[in-house]
Formats: C-alpha cells, sequence, structure tokens
C-alpha cells in the first residue's frame, strides 16, 4: 500500500531497497518494483513494514516483472 | 514525544545502511545524509546498532527517557527527589488516627490503656509483631479482637468477654441478707418458704432445697434462683457546701447521698421511694439524712446445708 500526502510518501510493506538518491529512489514491493522521481527525496523514517519519504515528487512508476 | 531515542551519526554508504535497517528490524527516523548520516533510533536497538557498527558515533540521547536523565542531573532536583521520596517514607509509615470499635466502654478502656502502655511508635515499621504483641497481651480479657492498618490509621475491632456466671449448684438454702418485704421470686430450682409481701429478717429462709412430693416425702432438689424485695435504708451525708444558695446545697447533698445509694444497687435494682428527713448546716458543712426504700435482690446462699 501507498499514501501519497502532499509532500509525503509513505510505503507499506516493502521488500527491499533498490536505489536511494536525492532524485530517484526504487523499491522493491511484491511482484513490481516501485520508481520515485522527484527533488530533494530522503528518507524521513522506516523500520522493517515501513518507510516515510519527503521530498517534491514528480512521478511515481510501477514495472510489474511478472505480466503475461 | 518518544519514549527514548538515541541520535547517531554514522560513516557508512546509505544503500547498505538502508538494507541493513531493513535486515535487522530497527526503526529509525529523521534520517539526513550530509557528510554522514545521521539518524535517531529507538533506545532498544542502541546495542545492536553500536554493536553492528562499531565506529558509529551516538551524538545524544532525546525522548522521555532523555529529558528525564538531563533533568535529573542537577543536584538540586536529586535532593528534591530523594527527600519526596524520605518523606513518601515516612508518612505512609507514621500512625495519625487508632480507631477502636466495639460495643463496651471498659474493653475499649483497656485497649487505649494497653496503647499508651505498649507506646505506639513513631515509625510503625514492623506492624505485624507490633499486633501480635498487643493481640497476644489483650486476648484473655477478649472473645475476638482484630487490628487492621489502613493508610496512616490502625482500626481496633473487639469482641469482649462478658462475666459468665460460673457457679455451681449446690443444696444449701438461700436466706435473706437483710429484712424486707418480698416482692419478687425469680427461683430456677428450690422450695419458696415464704410469700410475696411476707415480711422477712436477716437470715430467715428463703429458699430450701426440700421439696414435698405428692406422697408427701421430702425429697431434695437444688436451689438457684433470686428473692427481689422492698428493703429500707437511713442514709446521712455530710459534704462541704458548693454554694451559699440553699436551693444548690440541697441538690449538692442529695447528689452525693444518690450516688451512695447508687453504689450499693446492683443490676436489675432500683430506688423505690426516697423521702428527706434532715438537711441544716452544720459547722460549715451541710447534712442530709433521707430515708430509702430500695428493690433488691436479698437472696444469698446460706450456710445451712438441709442435706446433711
Amino acid at each position: 500500500m501507498i499514501t501519497i500526502d502532499r509532500h509525503k510518501v509513505t510505503i507499506y510493506h516493502y521488500q527491499k531497497i533498490l536505489l536511494v538518491s536525492e532524485d530517484k529512489m526504487s523499491f522493491d514491493l511484491k511482484e513490481k518494483k516501485l520508481t520515485l522521481l522527484g527533488k530533494q527525496l530522503h528518507i524521513v523514517a522506516m523500520d522493517r513494514n515501513e518507510i516515510v519519504i519527503e521530498g517534491q515528487l514528480n512521478s511515481l512508476d510501477f514495472i510489474y516483472e511478472n505480466r503475461y | 514525544m518518544k519514549i527514548g531515542t538515541d541520535a547517531f551519526a554514522l560513516e557508512a554508504d546509505l544503500h547498505d545502511f538502508l538494507n541493513q535497517v531493513e535486515a535487522s528490524h530497527w526503526r529509525i527516523y529523521n534520517l539526513q545524509v550530509k557528510d554522514k548520516i545521521y539518524f535517531h533510533a529507538s533506545l532498544i536497538h542502541r546495542h545492536d546498532i553500536m554493536r553492528t557498527y562499531p565506529l558509529i558515533k551516538l551524538l545524544y540521547t532525546g525522548g522521555i527517557i532523555g529529558m528525564s536523565l538531563r533533568g535529573f542531573f542537577k543536584i538540586e532536583r536529586m535532593i528534591a527527589f530523594i527527600t519526596c521520596l524520605c518523606s513518601w517514607f515516612v508518612l505512609s509509615h507514621t500512625i495519625f488516627e487508632i480507631n477502636i470499635l466495639g460495643d463496651s466502654p471498659f474493653h475499649q478502656e483497656q485497649i487505649t490503656q494497653e496503647l499508651k502502655n505498649e507506646a505506639l511508635p513513631f515509625l510503625l515499621l514492623d506492624f505485624e509483631g507490633f499486633q501480635e504483641k498487643l493481640v497476644n497481651r489483650l486476648m484473655p480479657q477478649f472473645h475476638w479482637l482484630e487490628m487492621n492498618l489502613k493508610g496512616s490509621s490502625i482500626e481496633i475491632q473487639y469482641l469482649g468477654k462478658k462475666a459468665i456466671d460460673t457457679q455451681e449448684l449446690g443444696f444449701a438454702g438461700l436466706v435473706a441478707k437483710k429484712e424486707g418485704v418480698i416482692a419478687l421470686f425469680d427461683v430456677k430450682h428450690g422450695n419458696k418458704e415464704v410469700t410475696l409481701n411476707q415480711f422477712v429478717q436477716k437470715g430467715d429462709l428463703l429458699i430450701s432445697s426440700v421439696i414435698i412430693d405428692s406422697m408427701n416425702q421430702p425429697k431434695t432438689t437444688y436451689v438457684e434462683g433470686k428473692v427481689y424485695a422492698y428493703t429500707f435504708l437511713d442514709l446521712e451525708v455530710l459534704v462541704e457546701p458548693f454554694s451559699k444558695n440553699k436551693a444548690i446545697q440541697f441538690f449538692e447533698c442529695l447528689f452525693e447521698i444518690r450516688s451512695q445509694v447508687s453504689s450499693l444497687l446492683h443490676e436489675d435494682e432500683k430506688i423505690v421511694l426516697e423521702i428527706p428527713l434532715q438537711f441544716e448546716v452544720k459547722e460549715d458543712k451541710i447534712r442530709m439524712k433521707n430515708y430509702y426504700v430500695l428493690y433488691e435482690q436479698i437472696a444469698v446462699i446460706g450456710e445451712l446445708d438441709e442435706t446433711k
């Protein structure tokens, strides 16, 4: 599940952090990959199941790995 | 406000660090990446984090625990805290009130006296010991005695022993201890030898142990009972005058003389008639003489045992 609240994005039940930078973040979710593009992106809080990201979000892409 | 968080500074690759956080199930906040990785983590993860990254720098502790530690690190606050604990200890071990609950003023007085003798300590540290000591001392006079500590007060509840008539039955007759006119019989065993309204002298047999049965044969029986009679008494008192007023002097004498009469009477006995005979001032003292008719129990065990 993902919630977007102005400059804050919360991602629940992520599997793995694939990439972290100020303009791009990528996460492995179950059966899909999530990519956030923006500016001054940074992680404000995280634990095993949840990650909170703040910054100026420009786009959000899902890439499904097992598509038929 | 969080309960307790540590602020750390770490020199490491961000990506590796985040994956380590995820793998170790840590919870981190306020992640900032500058020259180093700055973040906050819960106190419960401190040991794990510092073991995983031995070179990590612990900056400070925040949250409620951090605030408390910083707040108490002042000598006057430590003194206030210790004083507070001491006050609590002293007040919680000090007895401010003792309630004695029961129906007998006599037994209540006994308990009060025993408490005075025992000298309740200022700090009652060993209530159980004090309770045991007091209860053991008082128990012979009580059927039941219980002490409870309720906050700073002790509640004592009791049930006093009443005098038990342990008189053994005998065959000796009951005789009159003084002269009088028989008013009432309360006989459990024995044979009445006098009748109601009969005038009896001191030593007259009132109740005997010999009963004549239907075959006109004498049978012996136990003797037990009470015989009430109207008795007569002349009493005189001489007291210091309390006032010059004659009416007050009269009542002063009257109270004194009644007090003396009352001391002669027992349960179920009473004054039937009171006649003032004389009242005069004599040598700076006042004198009163009264005549009383009393309702009294006059039967006592005689020395004569008729069965012998």
